[in-house]
């Protein structure tokens, strides 16, 4: 079985750069592997040569700098959930709470997340909605490249063959913020049937939208922002009505399939009642009331 | 490839493919057979394992992964014939009924213990600890009275 395949463990990132580019017709990255794992056994991967970046410390470091958090690809979800760096985000740590269970968790890590680029990953609308940027690097060049259009299309990411994701950024939010991530799933741990995160920053009086970011995972081929939301309540007085109204835009943003988790307009109306909780949250963990 | 690491606290040496699950080696290789097969899709968390003392589902790690660490299956807990005090609680507390999702269980159970619970146990937290295993016996309500008494009597050792 699989003779010819081969499994490297380089050390540092040179030797990981220099593997990749000299099969980069052929190799997969590994993080922590466990959707390789699926996809091989299911048969929908063929590869034979990989190259497993687990061992390469600095990209399982997390950082600080210039106001901007780096949290490098092989970061697993329970180092980030267990890091000091990550406590004053609550949007992300929400979704790091729900995200599968300890097992998957353990193993599980942030550039394997978004370079499987699955819609349904809870990670990916927190992410948004901090305005996160990918760093992606090749044996010759570094690029930064902003979460949004890094998810191209379904499970498709804008990654050369040669290149692998080094880390994801994003700044501290700043002024009066919050934010909160609430899902619905079939089952305790299971993949989101709609997920929606939101972060807001409020007036200095605390009864307004200062700003307002909405994102959304599993309702399309990519996780997505709800501008329509946004653009309504952004600059808007904070009120219960505004909120539930604002929240019913969600639908000009999303175009859900009818699964075995339920149907489009399930999913729908889903979206809208989860927009309003998440907002709730938010504006609550910022300070304001409502 | 040829991949070497610490199994119950032997260093022992594989060959492995890439294809190939840590689960599938352990049992066929090792006949660790307390590493059960379930849904082979890291659901059911029957073939959970501790990779570095941190636990995982066995079906899920590329067999390659475990090259330098070290593994610990059910096998590995008891110490000259003595139960581990979680293996210990499950038994005391009648927390199995057909068996099958009890490894799993238990090692779950290990790591969540390993990093500082609250005491006195919470319920909700013991929960979430252990989501990502089922029992299709529905025995949950005997497994949680298991893992919050070995909390508590973890205190008293």
């Amino acid at each position: 079985m699989n003779s010819s395949s081969s499994y490297h463990l380089p050390c540092d990132l040179t030797s990981a750069l220099n593997l990749l580019s000299e099969h980069s017709d052929s190799a997969k990255i590994v993080a922590g592997g466990q959707s390789i794992m699926l996809l091989l056994r299911q048969g929908f991967l063929s590869s034979d040569i990989f190259i497993d970046i687990s061992d390469i410390s600095e990209l399982s470091e997390i950082s600080i700098q210039g106001g901007a958090i780096h949290v490098g690809a092989a970061t697993t979800y329970t180092s980030l959930e267990n890091s000091l760096e990550i406590q004053p985000y609550s949007v992300l740590l929400d979704s790091l709470h729900v995200i599968a269970d300890p097992q998957i968790r353990n193993l599980g890590t942030i550039g394997g997340a978004l370079g499987h680029a699955d819609p349904s990953l809870d990670i990916v609308p927190p992410l948004l909605c901090l305005d996160a940027n990918v760093v992606v690097q090749s044996l010759n060049a570094t690029r930064a490249i902003p979460l949004s259009d890094f998810h191209q299309e379904y499970m498709t990411a804008d990654l050369s063959k040669d290149e692998l994701i080094h880390s994801i950024t994003f700044n501290q939010p700043t002024g009066i913020h919050g934010g909160a991530y609430e899902k619905v799933a079939n089952v305790e741990g299971g993949w989101p049937t709609v997920g929606v995160a939101a972060q807001v920053k409020l007036g200095e009086n605390i009864d307004s939208f200062l700003d307002v970011k909405i994102a959304l995972a599993a309702v399309g081929d990519t996780a997505i922002r709800s501008y329509s939301v946004e653009k309504s309540l952004i600059g808007s007085e904070i009120s219960m009505d505004s909120i539930r109204e604002s929240s019913k835009l969600v639908c000009n943003d999303i175009d859900p399939l009818d699964d075995l988790s339920g149907s489009a307009g399930y999913k729908t109306h889903l979206a809208g009642v989860l927009c309003q909780r998440a907002l709730v949250k938010a504006i609550n963990r910022a300070g304001g009331s409502l | 490839m040829n991949i070497t690491f610490e199994l119950n606290g032997k260093i022992i040496s594989a060959e492995v493919s890439p294809h190939q699950p840590l689960r599938d080696i352990l049992r066929s290789q090792f006949d660790l057979t307390g590493v059960k097969v379930g849904c082979h899709s890291g659901r059911c968390g029957v073939c959970s394992v501790l990779l570095d003392g941190k636990v995982i589902k066995s079906c899920l790690l590329m067999a390659p992964k475990a090259n330098g660490r070290s593994i610990t299956t059910i096998e590995g807990l008891s110490i000259n014939g003595e139960l581990h005090p979680v293996q210990q609680s499950f038994k005391d507390n009648f927390a199995l009924q057909c068996g099958y999702c009890t490894p799993g269980f238990i090692m779950a159970t290990v790591d969540y213990l390993s990093s500082s619970p609250s005491n006195p146990p919470v319920r909700d937290e013991i929960k979430t600890a252990i989501k990502g295993n089922v029992c299709r016996c529905t025995g949950y309500e005997k497994i949680i009275s298991a893992v919050s008494n070995a909390i508590t009597s973890s205190e008293s050792l």
